[in-house]
Formats: C-alpha cells, structure tokens, sequence
C-alpha cells in the first residue's frame, strides 16, 4: 500500500505525459485516416508534415510574427502564427496531393503510397536546405513552465503546463471538428467522398476539390501536432518519425475510424510512456511496435475498425 | 431539340464493345425505357451519360449542349441525376444528410461566407432545408429523416436514392434498375412514383428488368442487345416488334 | 543508337572534368552526415573542411598546386558511408579521407581503407577505431576514454560520490558507458545506478526519476546535441540539486542553445572551447563567424585541422601519393591547429591526448580546468 502511495504521483505524472503524446499521435492519426477515407491510401509523408508545420511555426513564423508585434507579446504572437502554420499548411497539403496523389489517381494504391514515401524523403531534405541543420527551440506559450500540483496528499505531480495545454487545445479541437463535420456543408460534403466517392460525384459533390481539401485537413492536423510539440521537442528533421507512432495508432484505433484514431493515439502515448517506466526505457519503442505487430497479426480491423487493412 | 441526344456512342474496355455505335433521343418530359438481357450494355450507357466512363467515341448532347468533357459532377450541376442498380447511399450519413449533400450543389454561397454564417447564408440553409424535406415528403421517408442509413430496409434504400437524386433539382433523372429486389406491391409504388416524378416535369430515363413495370409506365422503350440497338417504339409497338421478339425474347415470348 | 552516343559523350565529358579538366589539384576527401539525423554536426565539419580549402589556395595551394577537398555524405549510415567512402577514393583519387564523424562509419570503411592504402583521419570517438593500431588510420578528436575519465575525474574532483550514469543506447553511448564505469572502477568507485535512452527520444521523466530513487548526487550523460539539450531541460526539475556532468555534446554552443538556458551550471568534456584565450583559437573564431554568421564548433576546427596536416604532410613528402602521406602523418610534431590543440599522432594514431572539462556559464562554455590523458 505504501508503495503504491509512493508510486501514484509518478504514475500520474507519467500519464499526463502519456495522454499529452497520445493526443499528438491522435492528431497525426486523424490525418491518416481522412486521407485513407478519401482515397484509400496510407500517406506516408504525414509525419513529416509534422516536421514542416513545427518547421513553419518556430523557425519561420514565431521570429517573423514577435519582431511584428514586439516584445512582450508572447500570447498574441502564438496564436498569430498558429494560424499562419494552419495557412501554410493548407498550401503544403494541397500542392503535395496536386502533385503526389492527382496525376496517379487512377493507378494502384500502392503506386501512390510510394509516391508519398518519395514526397517524404522530398520533405526531409528539403527542410534540411529550407530551416538548415541546427535543430530549433522555441518556447511556446508556456516556454518551460512546470505545472505542480498535491495529489490527495501522496505527493507533488510535476508535469510541463505545455502537456496540460496539448490535452485542453486537442479535446476544444476535436469538438470543432466534430461540429464541421455534422454542421458544415463542407464537412458532410467531406464525409460524403470518403464514403463513397463515386456516388457522391454524381450527387454533385466536386470530388476532386473535395480531395484536395482532405488532404488540405490532414496537413493542418500535422502541423498543429507539429506546433503543439515544437516547445517540448526540439525541432528537426527527426520530427518526422512521430509518423510511424501515428500510424500504430491508426491500427489499434481501427484504421479510418475517427474515434479510434483518438483513442489508439491516447493508448499509444501512455503505453509508451508506463513501459519506459516500468519495463525498458530502451525497449519503449521496441514495445510500441511490438503493439502495432501484434493488432497487425491479430486484429488487423483494430478496436473499432471494420475489416479495411486489403494490401499495404 | 431533344433534352438528351446520344449520337453514334461506342464503349469500349479493351478488346470488349459494350456499347456498340448506339444512337438515342430523350424527349423532353416523357419516360423513356432502355431494356435488354442482362450484360447488354444498359448500366454501361447510364455510366457514360453521367460521366463515369469516357465513351470511347460518338457524342452525348444535353439541352443542345456536347457535354461529353464533362465531369459527372458538372454534369449534376447542368440537370442530371441517377441512382445505382446496386445501392450506393452514403452508409454512415443519416437519410437527411444523404439527401442534404446532394442539395449542396444547388447553393451558391462560398466556404467562407458559410464558416461566417452571413444572413445569405442563413437564408439558403433554410431553402436546403425545404428542399430536403420535400424530397424525403416526396418517396415518404419523412418519417425516417434521422436514421443512419445503413439500417433502413432495402427498398427504402432505394427510395431514399430516388429522394437524393431528386435534391439535385434534375431536369434528367437516371432510374438504373430501380426495381431491382423490390417486392411486387413496392414495384407498383414505384410505377406510381415514376409517374409522379414526370408530372413534376422531370424527364426519366429508366433501365429495369421489369417488364410490367417498364409496360405501364414507359412512353418510349429502347431495345438493346449486345451493345447495340435493335428496336426503339412505344411499348405496345415494341412487343410486337419480331426482331425484338426473336433476337431478345427468344421463343418465350415476353412476360407481362 | 543515338541514345547510346549521347551516353557516351556525357560519360567523356564527365571524365574529361573530372580527370583533366583541374590542372592536377591535390585531392583530399571528407565525410560526414551531410544529411539525416546527425546533419548538424555533418554541416559544420563541412564548413570546416572547406574553409581549410580555402585558406591553403588564397596562400597559393600546396607544392604550388591548388587544393580540392571533396565532401561526401556518409548520412550517419554505415553502408551509406562505405559507398561514400569508395567514391572518394575510385572516382575522386584523393590521398587522404577525413572523417567520418560517427564511429560506426568509420568501423565499416575502415577495413576498405587499410586494404586499399588510404590514410584516414577518424573523427568519430570510438575506442575501437584506433585500438588495432593500424598506421593507416589516425584519429583527430578526443577518444572516449579520455572524456569518461575526465569526466568521472571532474565529478570526484567536485566532491560528488553517488554517480549515476545516463547513456544513449548507440555504440556510442554503449562505449562511454562502459569507460565510465571503467573509470570509476580504476579509482574504487560503482554507479549507483544507469539507465538508457535511445536516438530520437523525447522524454527522458521515467530515467531520470530512477536517478532520483537510486540518491545520486551526480550524474554522467553520455549523448548526442539534442538529446543532451533535452535532458538538460527535463533534468533541472526532476532532479534539483543533483550535478550533471555530459558528453562533449553539451559544450557545443548549439546544444547550449537548444538547451534554453537549462545548460547552465553542467559540466561537460571537449577538447575544444571558444573560451579558451589562445589566440589562434580566438582568431580562427572570429573569421569562421564572418564567413558563416555562426560559431565554428568542434567539428568545424577538427576538420579544419585534418586538412591542414594532410597539407602539411603533403608537402613534407613533396608528394601527395598516399603512402607518403600516411608517413609524414606520423612524422609531424606539435602541429598548431586552431582547436588550441597541438597534434601529434602516437604510435596508435591519436592525436588528442588533453581535454578541458568546461562549466556552461552564462550560456558559454567556460574551462575549468584541463586533463590529461
């Protein structure tokens, strides 16, 4: 009992930290999932999307948008190039499927998915000539605050205000998104080609715009995941990996399923962050693919999927 | 001028001719039937009048227009609507939102003005929602609105297809076997429905195995086989008709 | 046919370039992680490299002829290295390598190099690189030991008793680990606790409350930049109190950057640091800083250095044949480089034989004091 006691704050400290990558990795997952919905194929440069948007957001907009506003203006410059990164990445999202996805539409998946693995490469290294080597800190809204708080008298949880902020801004997002998709004609309109793509062209939904938008979505969801790590990470090209965190969370969520990618992500995160714990600090990630093999093999349709996963 | 004018369409898939230098006008307000057996070419001609399939050559004209360029989308815009032989209603989408996303392509207003929600804005939303309503009054799914609609029965699947179709505000209605797996009360409904949808104005170009249903409601019936057309006359003409009778009916004659 | 033609014109004139078309320059070769995860430090010995280039031909190049030193990407990926490596020497013809950064792609071209007669100056830190004692390879940079027992000796020096020792999981971390644990045996010491992490790794909570479980007073990262910067940030409030002691990662100025304050007050090892007065270094700084709008870091003044003794040996031979200049490496004494450092290879190949152990003080790297080896 006693170690239990002793052992609460960490493990609540820890989940915390969990829950805040798992809401990263859901973020990310979204991504994946709106694109395989639409056209039915895994976008393998989504985590380097990621890695463009903490790109945009510490090195190109936080310098541009604080000498602007001035000093002092911490709050306002966040927000200010928040909404530039989202901008920036509704660019990057269209122009790549304008030139990844649309000219091999027609051909196999797979064909494309390789075309997305080259856009990924394309991504790494052209962030290495665009923002350089040196990896970037910024410091966000809460730079490196930690937030302390008493646990029913057990002990002090000590986690960064960041982690709080990642699990408030994700759950106000994921409500916005869930009032465009049931609200918005361009929500429903979404919802439609990703159900059936045929059917609703010829209802008069332009598919192809539509897909463009998707794809647009997707790379905003990675650049604020991108933006929401960028004061815990530093940022670089190494940002990139976080994709393939994202993906297993796909599959344990069931891939294509918006929940599931959520909840997936939320699992993954806080698997992540116990095993380092309590199994291997070294075998963390090791245990986390160990995961994604295991629903690969045994439950391919993940948690709340249906039977999707055909040939990757 | 015809509403619908096919002129010398052939449709090729690599060495197979599924539609064979096929020529057709669809008159304005009438019911017009495309029969044939199964595999000669129907579902075909409907995907290239929509814009599913390319024709390989020959022209489509709508109101006087060569619309043969077109995506299947443009083609909805300029008055053109269809269902599926086989049901394609958007699963995970309620029965309103089936039939309010294809409401969409009748609003005008942008993505910004819509995330503002300007009055404009306001004031088209309640028109779509007019317009659903009326559709879903019109197959009598009103009741149903809120299902998801994976779980109505089969043939009110269909009907909702023919409440989707309908909010496109169609001036060419596509039926593609709308019959297909209805019971035999359902199919006289639907004979009704049919009709009704005419005296609304809309012409109707109608595919169906059916042939009661296709004899009774059709003011001009279209023979196909293999691809190409062998009769074209009103039903009464058409059953007559002996190449009809010998090349498609074979010696049983046809089932009324 | 005319395709095959066009393909044998541009095969000629590739040749013709790259065989003639330079008045017979004496060719010298680099490698380092231009690309992928170690591209930071890969950069910098790039810029070193070149403006070593550039300095030996504005002085009228080398036996009279112009100097061409030819970077190649090793990515940090030993296959990738050993392609570069092979390019280096079939293509370019160069008489000496330099590099790589990173030992694992030293290990993989090594044996290449030896069987094909190339010297090359390793600037990866790996005991495993010299301890053969090949002639054809010499080292330009610390060799691990040397910074676990300067580090272990800093922590003793300092008073500390109860070290923990935090390690990346790649050879390297493995390496200093191991040299600090030997270290520490050498003088009758055990950690009192080690944990690992690997490459990529962003949160480091669950490692360094086991230190806080096992009572360390101290503790010895070895790592690379940018793991190290973010232990440094997560360290301060998860372990407040305790010392911390890091790799040579942790003077660079770009992991001080990084790091966003968090270096401040820890301790780390490098054979190299601005704040040393020497003016050579000073002077070297200062132009690096005008060419290239940042600080030259260890990388850049090592790599400077590797070229400048192929150079020299160059022209003690008066040739640039490889063998003679593997010989004259061995032959130079006390060589000025603008590390601070005088070389002088042993009989294994080192060349660096002292390091600083630095505290970060306001945001620089200042010497505390100096080792031996």
């Amino acid at each position: 009992m006693d170690f239990l006691a002793e052992q609460l704050p960490i493990v609540v400290q820890q989940l915390i930290a969990g829950l805040a990558y798992g809401c990263i990795y859901g973020l990310v997952a979204l991504g994946y999932n709106f694109i395989w919905n639409a056209v039915g194929i895994v976008n393998l440069a989504q985590g380097d999307f990621v890695m463009v948007g903490g790109y945009l957001y510490a090195a190109s907009f936080v310098p541009v948008v604080a000498s602007w506003l001035g000093p002092g203006s911490a709050g306002s410059s966040f927000w200010t190039a928040l909404l530039l990164t989202a901008v920036g990445m509704v660019l990057v999202g269209m122009v790549s499927q304008r030139i990844v996805y649309y000219p091999l539409r027609a051909s196999h998946p797979r064909t494309i998915m390789i075309s997305t693995m080259a856009l990924s490469i394309f991504l790494k290294n052209f962030a290495i000539v665009a923002w350089g080597t040196y990896p970037v800190a910024t410091s966000g809204l809460f730079g490196q605050k930690w937030f302390r708080f008493d646990l029913f008298g057990l002990g002090t949880v000590t986690v960064l205000y960041q982690y709080v902020f990642i699990l408030v801004f994700t759950a106000i997002l994921l409500v916005v998104q869930s009032a465009f998709f049931s609200r918005t004609r361009l929500g429903r309109s979404m919802r439609a080609v990703a159900q059936d793509q045929l059917a609703a062209s010829l209802m008069g939904i332009n598919t192809p715009l539509i897909i463009a938008i998707t794809f647009a979505y997707a790379s905003i969801l990675a650049g604020v995941a991108g933006v929401l790590l960028a004061p815990i990470f530093l940022v670089s090209q190494a940002m990139g990996s976080i994709g393939l965190k994202a993906y297993t969370a796909s599959i344990v969520g069931g891939f294509g399923n918006v929940i599931g990618a959520l909840v997936g992500g939320l699992l993954v995160g806080s698997i992540e962050v116990l095993s380092a714990s309590y199994v291997s600090s070294v075998y963390k990630d090791a245990i986390v693919f160990v995961v994604l093999i295991a629903f690969l093999l045994l439950r391919p349709q993940g948690l709340f999927g249906k039977k999707v996963i055909g040939s990757l | 001028m015809a509403l619908l004018e096919v002129s010398n369409v052939t449709m090729q898939f690599g060495g197979l001719t599924a539609i064979d230098n096929l020529s057709t006008r669809v008159e304005k307000g009438e019911i017009h039937a495309v029969i044939g057996p199964n595999g000669a070419g129907k579902t075909t001609l409907i995907n290239v009048l929509t814009g599913v399939y390319p024709a390989t050559s020959g022209s489509v004209s709508f109101e006087g227009v060569r619309i043969d360029g077109l995506r299947p989308y443009e083609r909805v815009k300029l008055g053109m609507a269809r269902t599926f032989q086989n049901l394609r209603v958007f699963p995970s989408l309620s029965v309103r939102e089936n039939v309010t996303v294809s409401q969409f392509c009748r609003t005008t207003s942008g993505v910004v003005a819509n995330t503002l929600r300007t009055r404009a804005v306001v004031r088209e939303e309640a028109r779509v929602r007019d317009r659903v309503d009326e559709a879903l009054n019109f197959v009598g799914l009103a009741d149903k609105a809120g299902w998801p609609s994976k779980s109505l029965p089969y043939g009110q699947q269909r009907l909702l297809e023919i409440a989707r179709a309908m909010a496109t505000e169609p001036k060419l209605l596509l039926l593609d076997e709308p019959g297909a797996g209805m019971t035999l009360q359902e199919t006289q409904g639907l004979g009704v429905l049919i009709k009704r949808i005419r005296d609304r104005g809309i012409t109707v170009l109608l595919i169906d195995h059916k042939m009661r249903l296709i004899m009774t409601v059709s003011d001009v019936v279209t023979v196909v086989n293999f691809g190409k057309k062998i009769a074209e006359d009103t039903p009464a003409a058409v059953q007559k008709d002996p190449e009809v009778v010998r090349a498609y009916l074979g010696a049983r004659g046809l089932r009324t | 046919m005319r395709r095959l033609m066009m393909a044998l014109v541009t095969i000629m004139v590739i040749f013709s370039l790259s065989a003639y078309g330079a008045d017979n320059p004496i060719r010298i070769g680099g490698l380092a992680a231009l690309t992928g995860g170690a591209s930071m430090q890969g950069q910098q010995a790039r810029e070193g490299a070149l403006m070593a280039m550039e300095d030996l031909n504005a002085a009228g190049g080398v036996l009279g002829r112009e100097v061409q030193v030819f970077m190649e990407d090793s990515q940090g990926v030993a296959t990738a290295a050993v392609n570069a490596f092979r390019k280096l020497m079939d293509d370019r013809k160069v008489c000496a390598v330099i590099g790589d950064h990173q030992s694992t792609a030293v290990l993989a071209f090594k044996p290449i190099a030896i069987q094909n007669g190339i010297p090359v100056l390793a600037t990866g830190s790996a005991m495993a690189v010299t301890e053969d004692a090949n002639p054809w390879i010499f080292r330009v940079r610390e060799y691990d030991s040397l910074a676990a027992t300067a580090l272990v000796n800093a922590a003793i020096k300092e008073g500390y008793k109860k070290i923990g020792i935090f390690h990346n999981t790649d050879q390297f971390g493995v390496g200093g680990r191991d040299n600090v644990i030997a270290a520490m045996k050498a003088v009758g010491m055990a950690p009192v606790a080690t944990a690992g992490h690997n490459t990529g790794d962003k949160d480091f909570t669950a490692q360094l409350l086991s230190f806080r479980r096992a009572g360390a007073d101290a503790i010895i990262v070895f790592t690379h930049n940018e793991e190290q910067a973010l232990i440094c940030r997560q360290f301060d409030q998860l372990l407040p109190g305790v010392a911390y002691f890091g790799s040579m990662s942790l003077s660079q100025t770009s992991t001080i950057q990084m790091a966003q304050g968090a270096a401040e007050g820890k301790y780390s090892a490098t054979p190299y640091t601005l704040t040393n007065m020497d003016a050579r270094v000073q002077e070297f700084a200062a132009r690096y800083r005008a060419k290239y709008g940042h600080d030259p870091e260890l990388f850049s003044v090592l790599y400077y250095d590797a070229v400048m003794m192929v150079a020299e040996a160059v022209k003690m031979g008066n040739s640039d044949a490889p063998l003679s200049v593997r010989d004259n490496l061995h032959k130079i004494k006390d060589f000025p480089g603008v590390s601070g450092l005088n070389y002088t290879f042993n009989a294994i190949g080192e060349a660096v034989n002292e390091i600083f152990i630095v505290k970060i003080e306001g945001g620089q790297p200042k010497a505390a004091f100096k080792i031996q080896g």
